[in-house]
């Protein structure tokens, strides 16, 4: 699976931003787009772009190992059951397309996390 | 006494934590709230004013009252059936998020962090104000939507200045998924600004470094780790070259150990990730504080151990 890295991530929850357990909520899409998604279907206004976005570039990608969850462990493993962490090398990861608003839909949220 | 560990299937993070605490012998109760309502469950009662109850999925279960510690590890939100209608799961998502979220924040136990700590610290504004009142330096900065001020801030040099956004920088656009660094500004940008009305845009002095620290406290416990970037985007920006970077322990000078035990104090976080600019005269100044930092990858670099650490501040829990 290939996943998409966000190098800004430390604080990029999945979801609100403020997470699923804070009382306060902060939506990560705009007013009426839950999702936060933009398909391109504006037409593009480059010089009015907010100006922290005037260099935006393709957020990397990696490869997340082949993995199952074992729910016994409590911890993700390789089809023979071996626990991933001690055969993972130093690495960045992680993106998940994930539900965040009670909506059903899927926000294509991402995160990363570096993995030992 | 458990540790209730609120993560994803996939965290290897969370996987060494979860590791090293079953090591210890410690009760590990792990879940992801996007398991919720199908595939985890919450049995409470308001007893003699306490929660009482167990949260349980297939394989394990814990009793709310012997919970020690939680670990908000950054978990997806609760997920409903795609058969309730969208109104549906949208009051389904605040019933849930106000009765899980609000029973598990009754709790007495440690959190790590609190969710409203969190969201209390998202604010960068917020952040740097409470930094400086505990002693910390921070960078000159402005935020303003209008161009003549963002000129004004400027000034003659727009490459001493930096851009930044204030939450997450991520976004798909066009079918694209890119992110937007911190990057410094440009005389094409100073010609242009009209963007800076588009919202609250966020200017920053660019600060002079001879290398970044990622400063992860865990408790008392404190790991400074230098990060060395070699490229000009790296150097305004690490996190654009994650595989040119250099890692090494550095000490903490006692000034700012001391500023950021205040700071954690006053902002009720039991654990931060703090981002620092070490000036060539080897000032630190402070970027930011995660509230949700990633750790596996400073350990996996410099051997700190600050897997150990987390297990030991989630067993030991309140006092």
């Amino acid at each position: 699976m290939s996943v998409v890295l966000d190098p800004a991530g430390d604080d990029a929850m999945v979801g609100p931003l403020t997470g699923p357990l804070s009382s306060i909520e902060i939506p990560t899409g705009r007013p009426g787009d839950p999702a936060g998604i933009d398909v391109g279907t504006r037409t593009p206004h480059p010089v009015a772009r907010p100006l922290a976005l005037r260099d935006l570039r393709p957020a990397p990608e990696r490869d997340v190992p082949e993995h199952v969850y074992d729910p016994a462990r409590q911890v993700a493993t390789d089809r023979q059951g071996r626990p991933l962490v001690p055969d993972l090398k130093k690495d960045w990861t992680t993106i998940e397309g994930t539900h965040t608003d009670g909506d059903g839909g899927d926000n294509e949220m991402w995160e990363w996390e570096e993995v030992k | 006494m458990t540790v209730l560990v609120l993560a994803r299937e996939f965290d290897p993070t969370a996987d060494a934590v979860v590791t090293a605490l079953a090591e210890r012998g410690v009760p590990v109760f792990r879940t992801d709230l996007a398991a919720f309502p199908t595939q985890l469950w919450l049995d409470a009662r308001l007893r003699g004013g306490r929660w009482t109850g167990r949260l349980w999925n297939a394989h394990h279960a814990v009793a709310l009252e012997e919970i020690r510690s939680i670990w908000n590890r950054g978990p997806r939100t609760y997920r409903f059936p795609d058969t309730l209608t969208a109104a549906e799961r949208e009051f389904c998502y605040r019933e849930a998020k106000l009765g899980v979220g609000g029973v598990l924040a009754a709790l007495d136990v440690l959190w790590a962090n609190h969710p409203n700590r969190c969201a209390d610290a998202i604010f960068k504004p917020y952040q740097w104000k409470i930094a400086t009142d505990c002693g910390l330096a921070v960078a000159d900065t402005g935020i303003t939507n209008d161009a003549d001020s963002a000129r004004r801030f400027v000034g003659e040099l727009p490459h001493e200045t930096i851009t930044k956004a204030l939450g997450p920088s991520g976004m798909t656009e066009y079918g694209q998924v890119q992110v937007a660094y911190t990057r410094r500004l440009t005389s094409e940008d100073l010609a242009s600004l009209e963007g800076v009305s588009a919202t609250a845009t966020t200017l920053q002095r660019f600060v002079p470094k001879a290398f970044e620290v990622r400063l992860t406290v865990i408790g008392q416990d404190m790991f400074g780790v230098a990060i060395h970037a070699d490229t000009e985007d790296a150097r305004t920006d690490w996190r654009s070259d994650p595989a040119g970077l250099r890692y090494e322990r550095v000490p903490l000078p006692e000034a700012v150990a001391d500023a950021v035990s205040v700071y954690m104090k006053r902002t009720g976080l039991v654990y931060a990730g703090f981002d620092f600019v070490v000036t060539p005269d080897d000032r630190w100044v402070m970027l930011e504080a995660n509230t949700g930092p990633q750790m596996g990858w400073l350990q996996a670099a410099t051997g700190a151990p600050i897997t150990d650490a987390m297990a030991t501040l989630l067993a030991k829990g309140a006092t």
